[in-house]
């Protein structure tokens, strides 16, 4: 059958009750642009939280296997006693960009003549992996950050405002060497950072040198953090640090295979796979209210295109094919209006309050400032979206349409 | 051939005490080039016939043939295959697209039975029924005699080998009536179209060839008139 003069009777049945069509293309609007602003909301939470995540944690890490398996009691001992050749040969690996030693420790913080009694963790770094990767002089919000080799610390916010710490203290850091003898390292409070991110703002940051020292790893580390130019080279540079020498007999991870980032991969998806879900069976079942009503109007005319040879299929076409024409104007107008608060949120972010950030989780890097991520992947998908909804919406009134007998056509009560 | 055959057609309504019986045991044979009237009381079966004869009904016992061939094991598809292919339609209320302009209307009846050329025919089909210039128009800018008009030519676009028609004239004053019952005459006479329709009125049943009187469902008389039928008196 040709489809054209279908094709126009849709469209033309479309503009039949204005109202009711305006009712059906609403719902294909507040669905789309309730999935732009959504879909970009959370891919754009997920890649800030994965792209702060991995720069944190390293695109690909190298540790002892022991470390691995036992990596929650950060145990000291199970450390790569000497670093050096590691550093030095993924030097030349394909696509590597950054090499860091890192050290990191439960400690308590004692400032003057207080028993220390605030807890932390202790990091321990060489300085560029610090302005490099966690943004240092962007998150200090007082005093400047420590020179490599001298005796100077740097505390997060929550952390020097529970040690009642303040810029010029002596701060005596007390861990453990990774014998378990106890170790004091002491240094000069320089520097408070409030990055915004809970986790951060309750951290110790040392020089490399001081936190081997206060460790007893005098040449190595408990992790090696590799970086690339983005986190999605990871599974590459890992490959290629794997085959160096010097990491036979150690575990190579991209962030890939660690968590919680694997988790949260799979987390992007099912949320969004939920969110889409959600929002096209309301729309759907707004769209199914309005052509439902059509269907039923139009019984007899069903009936006399049946008559004419219109087949079932024919008449399953011709209201999806209503629906969707007005879902394609739907979803245009929905998918424009929803990037106008999503391209806002893409720029300017929400920012939480401090305190909120803090009780958000202790497990996850939460920025302060959440951005939406527009992509034109989210725009089309959203789109085509608002296509399913006008589909799924009109399947049931449209099988219905296929169920009108062509006898339908001979009855002619008013 | 004939072009439709009737054998043993019974249709039943509903079950039980509710049962009703709207068509009874009917045989009956329609030659290519009639132009037939089923005439009866209201109830008396006539819309129940039309639609097994046209192929929109099936009847619940006995068979129906259409150009020799058996329709009862037919699929849905098959059926409105044949029905867009071999017959067209004419309703009482019209029954046109509202949402279609006249040619529109015309078209669709081609583009359904999968023809090409559409808009051409269509514009052809409009002429021989006297509507030349008013293609444009929707059917609520039409009058009712313009409408069923168009109705007609939609009916016959393709050429169809049998036109049904229920009731044409009863939306219609008796001037429009006898108009349109003319028109369907003469295209019956120059195409050759086979034309079966119904009334309940005595003057429409005198343009018919052949009247076959209805009643309770079953066939109560089948005339058929030597001569062609004399032309309504107060039409042109
Ligand atoms: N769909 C139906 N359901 C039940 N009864 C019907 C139906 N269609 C017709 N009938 C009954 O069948 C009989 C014949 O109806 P119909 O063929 O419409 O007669 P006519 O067209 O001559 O007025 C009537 O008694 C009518 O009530
Ligand atoms: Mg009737």
């Amino acid at each position: 059958m040709r489809s054209s003069s279908l094709v126009r009777l849709a469209a033309r049945n479309a503009t039949r009750k204005p109202t009711r069509t305006l009712l059906t293309a609403g719902m294909v609007v507040a669905g789309t642009s309730l999935l732009v602003v959504a879909l970009a909301w959370v891919e754009g939470i997920f890649s800030q939280m994965l792209e702060q995540g991995t720069d944190a944690s390293g695109h690909v890490r190298v540790v002892a296997p022991e470390f691995a398996a036992r990596e929650a009691l950060m145990p000291l001992y199970e450390n790569i006693p000497d670093t050096g050749p590691l550093v030095e040969q993924a030097r030349g690996a394909p696509g590597v960009l950054g090499i860091y030693p890192r050290i990191t420790a439960g400690v308590t913080l004692t400032v003057g003549d207080e028993i220390g009694d605030v807890f932390g963790l202790a990091v321990g770094a060489p300085r560029e992996w610090f302005t490099e990767r966690m943004d240092a002089d962007a998150s200090l919000a007082e005093g400047r950050w420590f020179e490599e080799g001298a005796d100077e610390l740097v505390l997060g916010a929550t952390l020097a405002r529970r040690a009642g710490a303040r810029l010029g203290d002596e701060v005596v850091v007390l861990g453990t060497t990774q014998d378990g003898s106890l170790s004091p390292v002491k240094g000069t409070l320089v520097g408070i950072t409030r990055g915004g991110n809970a986790l951060l703002d309750r951290q110790v940051f040392l020089p490399l040198p001081k936190m081997r020292w206060l460790a007893d790893i005098p040449e190595g580390a408990t992790e090696v953090l590799i970086y690339g130019g983005h986190h999605d080279d990871a599974p590459g540079i890992a490959a290629g640090i794997s085959a160096l020498p010097a990491a036979a007999g150690l575990t190579v991870q991209p962030w890939t295979v660690r968590e919680p980032w694997a988790g949260m991969v799979k987390t992007i998806g099912a949320v969004q796979g939920f969110l889409v879900f959600i929002v096209v069976f309301l729309a759907g079942l707004g769209v199914w209210n309005t052509m439902m009503m059509s269907v039923l109007e139009r019984t007899r005319e069903v009936g006399v295109l049946r008559a004419m040879g219109l087949t079932r299929a024919g008449a399953v076409a011709l209201f999806v094919g209503e629906a969707a024409a007005i879902a394609v104007l739907g979803g245009i107008v929905g998918v424009a209006l929803g990037s106008l608060p999503a391209w806002w949120l893409s720029h300017h972010g929400l920012t939480l309050s401090e305190q909120l950030t803090s009780n958000f989780s202790e497990q996850l890097p939460i920025s302060a400032t959440l951005y939406a991520r527009l992509t034109p992947g989210t725009m089309v998908g959203s789109f085509f979206l608002g296509l399913a909804m006008a589909v799924v919406g009109s399947a049931l009134p449209a099988l219905r349409a296929a169920s009108i007998q062509p006898v339908a056509a001979m009855r002619h009560e008013r | 051939m004939p072009i439709c055959e009737l054998r043993g057609v019974s249709r039943t309504y509903g079950s039980g005490p509710a049962k009703v019986h709207a068509v009874r045991e009917i045989d009956l044979v329609i030659e290519a080039g009639e132009f037939t009237v089923f005439v009866g009381p209201s109830g008396s079966g006539k819309t129940t016939l039309l639609n097994m004869v046209g192929c929109l009904d099936q009847p619940s016992e006995g068979e129906v043939l259409i150009e020799g061939r058996p329709t009862a094991g037919l699929s849905d598809r098959a059926l409105a295959h044949l029905r867009a292919e071999r017959i067209g339609f004419i309703f009482q209320a019209f029954n046109l697209i509202p949402v279609l302009t006249a040619v529109e209307n015309v078209e669709l009846a081609v583009q359904l039975g999968g023809g090409g050329d559409g808009r051409a025919r269509a514009r052809q089909a409009l002429a021989e029924v006297g509507l030349t210039g008013l293609e444009g128009r929707r059917p609520n800018q039409l009058s009712g005699g313009q409408q069923q008009r168009v109705a007609i030519a939609r009916a016959l676009v393709r050429k169809p080998a049998l036109v049904i028609a229920d009731e044409p004239t009863a939306n219609l004053d008796s001037a429009n009536g006898a108009q349109v019952l003319e028109l369907m005459r003469e295209l019956n006479e120059k195409h050759g179209t086979t034309f079966i329709f119904s009334t309940h009125d005595a003057m429409v049943m005198e343009h018919a060839r052949r009247t076959v009187f209805l009643h309770d469902g079953r066939i109560a008389r089948d005339e058929v008139r030597a001569a062609p039928a004399p032309r309504a008196g107060e039409g042109r």
